[in-house]
């Protein structure tokens, strides 16, 4: 009965949910006072810090736009481990917050969901919020993405990665006339499927600055992060213009530039394949796959 | 399947030499008229990006070789092109080598076998030669199950029986 009554939501009910709590922690405490001396007391005023700091060297690419001139260098800053978060990110604005002020990176929702902190750590391509730090004494070593133009320290030049992006017109486009805000446009399970491990890209450039290829012709080849959301806009089953964004490719430099080399699928800090999406792509450009089947029900005259 | 076997392979073969053969040349001059005008205007404006990048803001480029931790796949890939130019090669000296020795094989193959030189060293020879030949042959066959769109997972267990495979098979070539 006294079960029932401390379920209740009226202020019987949390009365009840109190006391038996009282009781529970005052039954439990003696409990504990009886069975084990407690000698490590969690002290919540004065928190005893470790006494030895583990400290961890960062070695930091530099370059002052101000002083074009001036060849880019490697900073050496040393920090304690015991004192920072576990990620690169922690540590990279514990040395802006402390030390040096001047470091510039690009940074913004410290969860691996925006795609701005991306920079080659210990030579691989990650965001460097979800990178934890090595705990190892090797200094930590941190660039910016490989092969870009630099504007400042660890920030490159994206512009021509957004350029590419446009070029492949990322939106839905139809064909058949509708009156916007009539109907949704209806999605099969298995199509929506279709685009799983592709609509999660969050376009951080991981990918496409760690191909060699894209290293050697970034002005030409468009990367393995623009070409994945090519083909997810070509799978995609409520899209008319299926035809047209694959004519695009249909020269040496755009899509033929991938050689399969695959740095692509291992960088990738979400776990996407880009590889397989341009092996796909490059299957339907020569007529070995055919299309994807669209949904009928959104495609073509009838839809209405 | 909508197509033949038969145009599977013209496809393949067209596209295989459009990619590095002699057609390539072809297709790069070509390249104007194929190009759609969204590629044509994004490739100006891309040269923009570049010549206002290196003249106006003189900005470095990042490195790249000297801290890039490559992972082990590209040393598939990058022995496949190894192989590729070594197998180059070996076909331009091949021919004038076999011009020599017309008429005297016979007598080379007596020389070399009845000498002292030591049967491994032969063997490893053989192998030298053979090795470029059945792995770019098997590695190759795996571009082009990529260029249908089939095993782009499990990469190092394919990678592994592509090594092991072309030593096998180079082992079986040299026994010729």
């Amino acid at each position: 009965m006294f079960r029932a009554l401390a379920n209740s939501t009226t202020p019987v009910g949390g009365a009840c949910r109190l006391l038996f709590v009282q009781v529970r922690n005052t039954t439990a405490a003696a409990a504990a006072k009886t069975n084990a001396p407690d000698t490590k007391k969690p002290d919540m005023v004065h928190l005893k810090r470790e006494s030895k700091p583990r400290t961890k060297t960062v070695q930091i690419y530099r370059w002052n736009p101000e002083e074009p001139d001036k060849k880019p260098y490697l900073q050496d800053y040393n920090i304690d481990l015991n004192d920072c978060g576990p990620m690169v990110l922690d540590a990279l604005i514990k040395i802006k917050n402390e030390m040096d002020p001047s470091l510039a990176f690009r940074r913004s929702c410290r969860e691996g969901i925006c795609g701005s902190c991306s920079m080659n750590i210990d030579g691989r391509n990650t965001l460097a919020c979800i990178c934890k730090i090595d705990e190892s004494s090797k200094p930590l070593k941190v660039y910016p993405l490989p092969h870009m133009y630099v504007v400042k320290d660890l920030v490159p030049d994206f512009t021509n990665f957004y350029m590419q992006y446009k070029t492949i017109e990322p939106y839905l486009k139809r064909k058949t006339e509708i009156n916007i805000g009539d109907k949704q446009f209806f999605q099969s399970v298995e199509d929506r499927k279709k685009l799983d491990g592709m609509y999660e890209c969050i376009l951080c450039a991981c990918c496409s600055t760690s191909c060699p290829s894209y290293w050697w012709n970034a002005d030409k080849y468009l990367g393995p992060a623009v070409l994945m959301q090519a083909y997810k806009w070509i799978v995609d089953s409520r899209d008319e213009y299926t035809k047209e964004r694959l004519e695009q490719f249909r020269d040496t430099f755009s899509l033929y530039r991938c050689h399969t080399i695959m740095n692509c699928t291992k960088a990738c800090p979400k776990g996407l394949n880009p590889a397989k999406a341009i092996g796909e792509l490059k299957a339907l450009l020569a007529n070995v796959a055919t299309s994807p089947s669209k949904n009928s029900a959104t495609v073509g005259p009838d839809y209405k | 399947m909508s197509i033949t076997l038969f145009q599977l392979n013209r496809q393949l073969l067209t596209r295989a030499l459009t990619r590095t053969g002699p057609l390539a040349i072809r297709q790069q001059k070509a390249t104007s008229s194929t190009v759609t005008p969204e590629v044509a205007n994004y490739r100006t404006k891309s040269a923009e990006w570049v010549a206002t990048n290196e003249n106006k803001f003189k900005r470095p480029i990042s490195p790249h070789i000297a801290i890039y931790r490559f992972p082990f796949q590209v040393f598939t890939s990058g022995f496949h092109r190894l192989t590729g130019v070594m197998l180059n090669t070996m076909l331009y000296t091949a021919g004038p080598l076999a011009f020599l020795a017309t008429g005297h094989s016979a007598e080379i193959l007596h020389y070399i076998y009845t000498s002292d030189i030591p049967s491994w060293f032969i063997f490893s020879v053989k192998m030298f030669i053979a090795l470029p030949f059945s792995y770019h042959t098997i590695n190759g066959i795996r571009h082009m199950a990529w260029d249908t769109g089939a095993g782009f997972e499990q990469y190092e267990k394919i990678s592994a029986a592509v090594i092991l495979l072309s030593f096998v098979l180079a082992a079986g070539l040299t026994q010729l």
